[in-house]
């Protein structure tokens, strides 16, 4: 208490020290000049006694523990005053700064949100992801026999939950239909996670099969205006009648990152003859731990499970493996899929703001030199060199703190921007990226860690060159000048080096980026509008019957020029597989007996614009009646046949065997990273499958014919629900975005980078010109030509950014291949990247050298020598 | 002057003062005297290391101000020992002798 008064006292407290010591120096006098001393004398051997007054006093001061407090605050009040009066200096350095610090907040709340944030429930760290593995690789999800016998057998979970997908269904509410996200649940969903309604009640035991539903708070307030009598209500999902029994509490969005699903439908919504289909895994589970076990025992637990799931499958065991993982944070595709680029974009934004830390850096070097005289002023006053260091480092945390506020604004407005991207990726996405309590102490914590960090050698660098300069005018610029240039020439090696790493990575994305999307990818996705169907009731898709018909109807549409429908959509990423092919002299193994495949209808090669290579498509003639025939791509036609023709072949498939009568060129289907996968192609009319897309090629622009489409189903089978209107290229779009988000955001941040490092190496450049004006001044006047200073001016540069580029390129090799899972067709190491990366930066560092350079040529050495 | 050397003569500068000030109020510059007198025939203590030292144990909460008049008429600060003080100094003389005994049962041990 005492202390702190003292601090609120300051001004008493140093009076009190000044009239102490004043009083001490005159009663030492008074003594003196009684033992016979003259005035004079006794003055002078008094203060020697006592050694520096200033000196003295300081010390006295900061031996209190509030000191450091108090010295702290006139730290400030002066940094505060230093930079009101550079505005100049302090506007470019708070922008640097910002664009830095905005940066690293913006991707760093992407990353929160996605990666480290854990689930709106009680207990998130005892909940864990039940992910599944077959032979392929990893699934994820299961079938709900798998659920059922895993939530029935297992004995290390205390609960277990399985949720569907996100998908839209139409809602009817009174007479108005409307469309919403659903999530289909089971029953134990919301008390395993331990989420409490704020209306009505969440799902017990015994609603399984009951048609009830729980709705968010969003939707009750978007929808139903917050009326408390929306409990009990009927409402219409996709053709049933669901009452909804409660509403979920406001931050509860659901068990995986990224969806936000409006209606919570118990099982009930998945017809009982679909939920349980052999090989169709579409539920994700989670467990609740029972007190005291680990993931791990869980897994030991599940272990004994995965036959008896392996057995239910009469795929012959589609599901291999089960692994229990941390599911604090819940499931999510999301963070699967961007774990890689959020972490890669996360250190390029770090470099970003080193770079910005050693313009800064530079910027501070520059100021600290002419500030000298300043420094050397407050030495001789008696200030300690740790108060100058602390003094000088508070301004630039200062410095930092504004920038760091301003990029918390620009992170804001990036974010929204950031989403946008985000959710490119093919689905909505819905992320709480409202600030909390991290990102702010991350924008916080970054922020004085990047004063500290450009301020620091500044300033100790500044303290110890002032020191002796004293007062002497002509002496202030000479004293350790070498030094100081040294640091600030390391600085711009450094970030030429960063930028260079930060370019090289830019430029390696961007490639991928180009290649991906001008690879050949197998068929013609522009114009074709592809158009995904289920039958009334949302889940149950329409089979071939009836819509040979609707074709017909279709094509007759004006614009439209050939249309076909198909198991799996074009590149939507369904994919399916088949196991158990058997070609007559071919090993009977598991594995090449395997292959993706798709069911399709007539003309859909033409559709899709995959070439035939050798025999025909399907046509309407290949309907039931006649033998079922197959239509190999090229892979799977060389790996059976090899250099003989495969029309004609046949093979075996579930006892029937088919007939091939084509080979197509291959496709990238599902993966555009994959090629020379294995690819069968069944007639989808000989096996009355289930069709999930229309696909129509168009001589026009695709999405002006949606209308015409959507009417022309209508008419014909008005039971028929239209889910998705898109095309191809769209979609085409979508399975890159995650690449093109990255490649953008890579691109963008080596442009900015580039910016600073302009900006850095112009201003060495512009301080080494106006401090060897003299300099340049007398080589003129000895008979160096303009060419001659152009050299002197430009080679410091060049030398500076070829320093910066050697080991950058150095940099570049080491670390670009933590790229490689992001790569495509470019090698981390690609010769073509480094080259342009380098000429890249050559090329800025002459632009940066040319205004320097011109000023140099223009020095008059009459008057830079009348200067001196 | 290296670091312990250093430690070691602040510790016993404080305990000095402490002990100066035991003796009753008494105001920096009769402090210095006292000083002067002792380190006449022992050490030297730069009278520029007084007044830290005394704004130290203040801050310590082993002595406290006081504003009073002095011997002269002006008025001076005047250092006293808290209680707090006052425990400090017994446990340094405490700590002081048990350290001069056993460095005197070494040199004589030495003899």
């Amino acid at each position: 208490m005492r202390r702190l008064r003292r601090l609120f006292h300051k001004q008493t407290a140093e009076k009190q020290l000044d009239a102490e010591l004043r009083y001490h120096v005159e009663r030492q006098i008074a003594d003196y000049v009684a033992a016979g001393m003259s005035l004079q004398e006794a003055g002078r051997r008094a203060r020697m006694e006592l050694g520096g007054i200033e000196h003295l006093k300081e010390e006295s001061r900061e031996a209190r523990s509030m000191y450091f407090v108090e010295g702290l605050l006139q730290d400030l009040r002066f940094g505060v005053r230093m930079l009101w009066k550079n505005p100049g200096f302090t506007a470019v350095a708070v922008l640097t700064l910002a664009l830095g610090i905005g940066a690293n907040t913006a991707i760093f709340s992407l990353l929160d949100a996605i990666l480290l944030r854990t689930l709106p429930v009680s207990h998130p760290e005892s909940l864990v992801v039940l992910a599944s593995y077959s032979r392929d690789g990893r699934v994820g999800d299961f079938g709900y026999s798998d659920y059922q016998v895993l939530r029935d057998g297992n004995r290390a979970f205390s609960g277990m939950l399985a949720a569907s997908n996100q998908a839209q269904i139409e809602v009817g509410i009174d007479a108005e239909t409307d469309v919403a996200i659903r999530k289909i649940v089971s029953c134990d969903y919301f008390s395993v996670l331990g989420v409490q309604p704020i209306l009505g009640r969440m799902f017990g035991d015994e609603d399984e099969n009951v048609p009830v539903a729980v709705i968010s708070f969003g939707y009750w307030k978007r929808s139903f205006a917050g009326s408390a009598s929306v409990v009990g209500k009927q409402i219409d999902l996709d053709g049933s009648a669901f009452t909804i029994v409660g509403v979920a509490s406001p931050d509860f969005f659901g068990e995986t990152v990224g969806d936000a699903p409006d209606i919570w439908a118990t099982m009930s919504l998945m017809p009982a003859s679909r939920r349980s289909l052999p090989g169709y895994t579409w539920l994700n589970l989670m467990g609740r731990l029972k007190p005291g076990l680990r993931a791990q025992q869980a897994s030991q637990d599940l272990s004994v499970l995965e036959a008896q799931i392996g057995n239910s499958d009469s795929r012959g065991g589609f599901i291999q493996r089960i692994a229990v993982e941390s599911g604090d944070r819940g499931g999510s595709g999301l963070r699967d899929s961007f774990s890689a680029p959020l972490n890669i974009l996360m250190a390029v934004v770090a470099v970003v703001l080193l770079i910005a830390c050693a313009n800064l850096a530079s910027l501070q070097l520059a100021r600290a030199t002419t500030r000298q005289r300043e420094i050397a002023t407050r030495l001789a006053l008696g200030a300690g060199h740790g108060r100058i260091v602390r003094q000088l480092v508070t301004e630039s945390v200062l410095l930092s703190l504004m920038g760091g506020m301003v990029g918390f604004v620009f992170s804001i407005w990036t974010e929204r921007f950031l989403l946008g991207l985000v959710a490119g990726v093919g689905r909505a996405i819905t992320l709480d990226l409202h600030p909390d309590v991290h990102v702010l102490g991350f924008t916080g914590l970054i922020s004085v860690a990047t004063g500290v960090v450009f301020g620091l050698a500044p300033a100790l660098q500044a303290a110890r060159q002032s020191h002796g300069v004293g007062l002497n005018p002509n002496l202030s610029f000479q004293a350790g000048r070498r030094r100081l240039l040294n640091l600030k020439d390391g600085l711009v090696v450094m970030q030429v080096a960063l930028s260079v790493v930060l370019v090289v990575a830019g430029g390696l994305l961007i490639r991928t980026m180009q290649n991906l999307r001008t690879q050949d990818i197998g068929f013609h996705a522009a114009n074709v509008l592809s158009v995904q169907v289920s039958s009334d009731r949302g889940h149950e898709p329409p089979t071939v019957s009836n819509l040979v018909q609707l074709l017909q109807r279709l094509e007759a549409i004006p614009g439209v020029q050939v249309g076909s429908f198909s198991f799996s959509p074009t590149l939507s990423g369904a994919g399916s597989g088949v196991e158990g092919l058997k070609f007559e002299g071919h090993p009977q193994t598991a594995e090449s007996q395997r292959a993706q495949a798709n069911w399709v209808g007539p003309d859909y090669f033409q559709t899709a614009g995959i070439p035939i290579i050798e025999g025909r498509e399907f046509s309407t003639a290949d309907n039931a009646n006649t033998q079922k025939s197959a239509i190999l791509n090229l892979t799977m036609a060389r790996h059976y046949f090899g250099d003989r023709s495969a029309v004609g072949k046949r093979f075996e498939f579930n006892k029937v065997q088919y007939t091939i009568i084509g080979v197509a060129k291959d496709a990238k289907y599902v993966d555009l990273r994959k090629s020379n996968v294995p690819f069968v192609y069944f007639a989808a009319m000989q096996n009355n499958s289930e069709i999930h897309s229309l696909e129509l090629r168009t001589t026009s622009a695709p999405l002006a014919l949606a209308g015409a489409v959507k009417d022309a189903i209508r008419e014909v089978d008005p039971q028929l629900r239209i889910r998705e209107v898109t095309t191809l290229e769209k979609r085409m779009d979508q399975k890159l975005a995650k690449e093109s988000l990255v490649a953008d955001l890579a691109g963008f941040f080596s442009g900015l980078t580039l910016l600073l490092v302009f900006v850095g190496i112009y201003g060495t450049l512009a301080y080494m010109v106006a401090r060897r004006t003299n300099e340049i001044g007398i080589r003129m006047a000895l008979g160096a030509r303009k060419s001659d200073v152009l050299q002197l001016v430009v080679g410091q540069g060049l030398a500076l950014a070829l320093a910066g580029l050697a080991v950058g390129i150095v940099g570049a090799l080491g670390l670009t291949r933590f790229l490689t899972s992001l790569l495509y067709g470019v090698k981390p190491s690609d010769a073509i990247t480094l080259a342009a990366a380098s000429v890249t930066l050559i090329g800025v560092t002459l632009l940066a050298s040319y205004v320097p350079a011109r000023r140099a040529m223009k020095v008059d050495p009459m008057v830079a020598l009348r200067y001196e | 002057m290296d670091k312990d050397k250093k430690e070691f003569l602040k510790g016993t500068l404080d305990m000095l003062i402490l002990k100066i000030v035991a003796f009753g109020p008494i105001h920096g510059y009769a402090i210095s005297q006292r000083m002067k007198e002792i380190s006449k025939d022992f050490f030297q203590v730069h009278q520029g290391s007084l007044y830290p030292a005394l704004h130290r144990l203040e801050d310590r909460g082993w002595l406290e101000p006081e504003w009073k008049e002095s011997e002269t008429g002006r008025e001076a600060k005047f250092y006293k020992l808290t209680r707090k003080g006052r425990k400090q100094l017994e446990n340094e003389v405490e700590s002081w002798a048990r350290m001069s005994d056993a460095v005197k049962t070494i040199l004589r041990a030495v003899e």
